[in-house]
């Protein structure tokens, strides 16, 4: 009995450290425990949240998409632009499109050649960063409200908008598209043993590819959101915000190497990133620091979760 | 040499290890003498891997003594072992294989220069070559290691040991399972010059007849215990494997007549530098072995035919209708399963359970749902579990923690679970301990009884000429020879290769 609970709780660090993080802060940070802030958290971190889901499919299947970033920056702008030119449902059904067709590519073109996808897709974060400047001309587009797009956003229910909604809804789909259906346990199994996969029959190209368009769809569906909100999109909309989800993907414990985790995971750790952001701009730590803080954070992470494992593995 | 031979170097006195649940190593005693080469059989999960594990100072013991030279040592670490001149070759290779031949043996000591910090490679290979000499192996010091064959790789990992860690005590774990004939011979030529040094082996193989050959003294390991330790004079193969097991191995009588039904045919396949001109027929319910030595060009025919490997020119007729198999998808498809020589690198999914280690296929070929569904799962694999009686605690248990020959009746199960036409086994039983090496081959017997067709490939004969209803012998790229029934033997196989 007493093994079992140790093991739930070595299990389940990354919820405790969660837990003991939010007490602490409750009690030291003034404001930090409200109510209000907490939904402030989910606020910000529901942007990065979405795609970091949509990451977690492709890491899962064994890969890394580092075009995110540049992905959200393209579909915002297009969002804008077509609001612009033409009407709501293109700002919607454009950028959608522009997040699958770059999943398509990205997928297609790592899984059929068999190349690294870290390298194909940090090509593809300056082939989509060029193209999304080329088409504004390097400017800022500044969007004419309609009265319906910039409505989008403002929706809400219970007080919680209408973005961490779709965050919520997303992680449930893609835990279930992950744990429940054929099309999940293939990935697993291509993120576990690819040559394996290959030679049970799976259709290796066809899954990883979909993973990658999944998390292009996310990226959309995230930089439509923020469209919303902003009614302006900038071509550096999403710059760095690879760093951020695979940060999230990090911390929440989804193994990089492909194969192990869960959205569960990936919510956990942007979650706990998004407290810890938090508590840095409660206390007024300067941005420089945030960003320091960060990148200590995601090597801190992968120290200890590397070494976690080892000790398993002896 | 009398003195010099009774002379212990190692000693293993009542060594116990224990794994939450099980008792890998029991009160295990084990000696070692100065310049023999000690044997040590036993089925997977027997504790041979786990002392070896202990000597090279990969686990700790729980409690016991080991002694070296008459001394009392403690072994706490890799380094501990190396210091001690105790060295593991490993069945994966730990050499660095991008690095010539002589850096790779003198590494951590590389000659320097008159310029302090500068490698004087003149030197370098000048020692290397020296050394290969001394051991009559005919490398250049200058290869780049992974141009090497398997074999060289392995004789050059063994020479660093005895020169640069300066090892007197090698520990060999399935040194041949990669190896030809004549690449095993030659291994032996080394072992018995190691011999000549001083330098003691311990040799761990499940080949008895290879055993039987080089051993000086052989330990059957048993459930953690070692059970006996045989001299020279009083070892032979059914002895061995009697006292493994327990019982005797029974011989399957074969009297086979060729089906009818030819169920698939392969015309004028060509593999580029592998394969001339090649053309096969597999029937109803027959078991197909194909031999040959290594470079003989099995390996890429059974790929090629499962679309792993590119031909040339392929024509495919499955069950008279003409087909392409372009990828391993095309042939699951059509009801042709393969079973990989390398069980963990390309069959397992190590950290996934044994339950999702036997569904893959049955999910898409078989289920073909979008959702899952845990109790049709579990109900497979359990009854997979009992059917090939897997030891495994539970369906969920993860199969990295399954001994070798478990692992090999999960993949099996996940073969079977689609009721192929054709399975195509790459070394079906390798690194399989006795036990589960008889059930598997019980299995395909019966399996073929049914009607399912095999064509299947080993690293040793006498498997394929105990199973197979008919063999194939390749000589470098072409059929040199074609057994059937009663003429399948272990014998003419053997002849039939190496003539060629």
């Amino acid at each position: 009995m007493k093994e079992k609970t140790l093991y739930i709780l070595k299990s389940q660090t990354n919820i405790i450290i969660l837990v003991v993080l939010v007490a602490i802060l409750s009690l030291t940070i003034p404001n930090f425990g409200q109510v209000a802030n907490f939904i402030n958290i989910l606020k910000s971190i529901a942007f990065i949240s979405i795609i970091s889901c949509g990451m977690t499919l492709v890491v899962i299947g064994g890969g890394l998409d580092l075009s995110v970033g540049s992905t959200f920056s393209l579909c915002a702008i297009l969002s804008i632009v077509m609001l612009n030119r033409y009407n709501t449902v293109l700002a919607i059904i454009v950028p959608i499109a522009a997040g699958i067709i770059v999943g398509i590519i990205n997928g297609y073109i790592s899984s059929r050649f068999n190349l690294s996808s870290i390298i194909v897709t940090l090509g593809m974060l300056s082939v989509i960063g060029g193209f999304t400047y080329f088409i504004v001309n390097g400017g800022t587009q500044v969007g004419v409200p309609n009265g319906t797009f910039e409505k989008i956003s403002k929706l809400s229910v219970f007080r919680i908008p209408i973005y961490v909604w779709v965050f919520i809804f997303l992680a449930i789909l893609f835990e279930i598209l992950l744990k429940k259906t054929t099309f999940g346990r293939n990935l697993v199994l291509i993120g576990t043993n690819p040559e394996a996969a290959k030679i049970v029959g799976i259709n290796t190209t066809l899954i990883r590819t979909i993973s990658f368009v999944i998390c292009g769809f996310s990226v959309s569906i995230a930089a439509i959101l923020l469209s919303s909100r902003l009614v302006t999109a900038a071509p550096s909309a999403g710059a760095g915000y690879e760093f951020d989800v695979i940060t999230a993907l990090v911390i929440g414990g989804v193994s990089l190497t492909g194969g192990k985790g869960n959205i569960y995971n990936t919510i956990i750790g942007a979650i706990l990133l998004g407290v810890i952001i938090n508590a840095l701009q409660l206390t007024n730590v300067p941005f420089a620091f945030q960003a320091i803080t960060k990148g200590l954070l995601i090597i801190l992470a992968i120290t200890l979760d590397t070494r976690a494992r080892r000790n398993i593995e002896n | 040499m009398n003195q010099n031979q009774s002379s212990l170097i190692l000693k293993v006195k009542e060594v116990t290890k224990t794994f939450p649940g099980t008792i890998a190593l029991d009160k295990v005693n084990f000696d070692l003498k100065k310049g023999e080469v000690h044997a040590i059989v036993g089925e997977n999960g027997a504790g041979k891997s786990t002392l070896m594990k202990i000597l090279s100072g990969v686990y700790t013991k729980d409690s016991g003594s080991l002694y070296l030279n008459g001394g009392k040592v403690d072994i706490t670490g890799v380094n501990d072992s190396i210091d001690l001149g105790i060295s593991m070759i490993y069945q994966e290779l730990e050499n660095i294989l991008k690095i010539t031949v002589a850096e790779n043996i003198f590494i951590g000591r590389l000659p320097e220069s008159r310029l302090k910090g500068f490698v004087n490679f003149r030197k370098l290979f000048k020692d290397t070559k020296n050394i290969l000499e001394e051991f009559k192996i005919g490398i250049n010091p200058r290869e780049v290691l992974s141009n090497l064959s398997i074999a060289n790789q392995q004789f050059i990992e063994i020479i660093k040991a005895v020169t640069t860690k300066n090892a007197r005590i090698i520990i060999m774990d399935e040194p041949t399972s990669s190896l030809t004939k004549d690449e095993t011979g030659k291994l032996f030529q080394i072992i018995e010059d190691l011999k000549g040094k001083g330098i003691s082996i311990i040799y761990i193989s499940h080949r008895l007849d290879e055993i039987t050959g080089i051993a000086d003294r052989v330990s059957v390991f048993r459930d953690g215990k070692n059970v006996g330790t045989l001299d020279k004079n009083e070892f032979s193969s059914e002895k061995i494997i009697t006292m493994m097991i327990g019982h005797e191995l029974k011989e399957i009588e074969k009297e086979y007549k060729l089906k009818e039904k030819v169920i698939f045919e392969v015309k004028d396949l060509n593999i580029k530098n592998h394969i001339n001109d090649f053309s096969l027929k597999v029937h109803e319910g027959e078991i197909l072995g194909i031999a040959g030595l290594m470079g003989s060009g099995k390996d890429e025919l059974v790929k090629s035919l499962f679309g792993l490997w590119p031909a040339a020119s392929k024509e495919i007729y499955f069950m008279g209708k003409r087909l392409s198999i372009k990828s391993p998808r095309d042939a699951v498809n059509l009801g042709i399963v393969y079973l990989p020589e390398e069980r963990k690198i390309q069959s397992l999914f190590l950290d996934l359970s044994v339950s999702d280690n036997i569904t893959p296929i049955w999910l898409f070929h078989i289920y073909k749902k979008f959702f899952l569904s845990s109790r049709r799962e579990k109900r497979l694999s359990l009854d997979y579990i009992k059917k090939l009686s897997i030891k495994t605690p539970s369906p969920n248990q993860k199969s990295i923690n399954l001994s070798g020959g478990n692992q090999q009746k999960v993949i099996l199960s996940r073969l079977i679970s689609v009721k192929p036409k054709l399975m195509i086994l790459n070394d079906p039983t390798r690194g399989v301990d006795i036990g589960s090496k008889e059930e598997i081959h019980d299995l395909i017997s019966q399996l073929a009884d049914q009607g399912t067709s095999f064509i299947v490939l080993s690293s040793e004969i006498p498997e394929i000429s105990k199973i197979s209803d008919r063999v194939i012998v390749l000589s470098k790229g072409n059929i040199c020879g074609e057994f059937i029934s009663s003429d399948v033997t272990t014998k003419n196989i053997l002849v039939c290769e190496t003539k060629a």
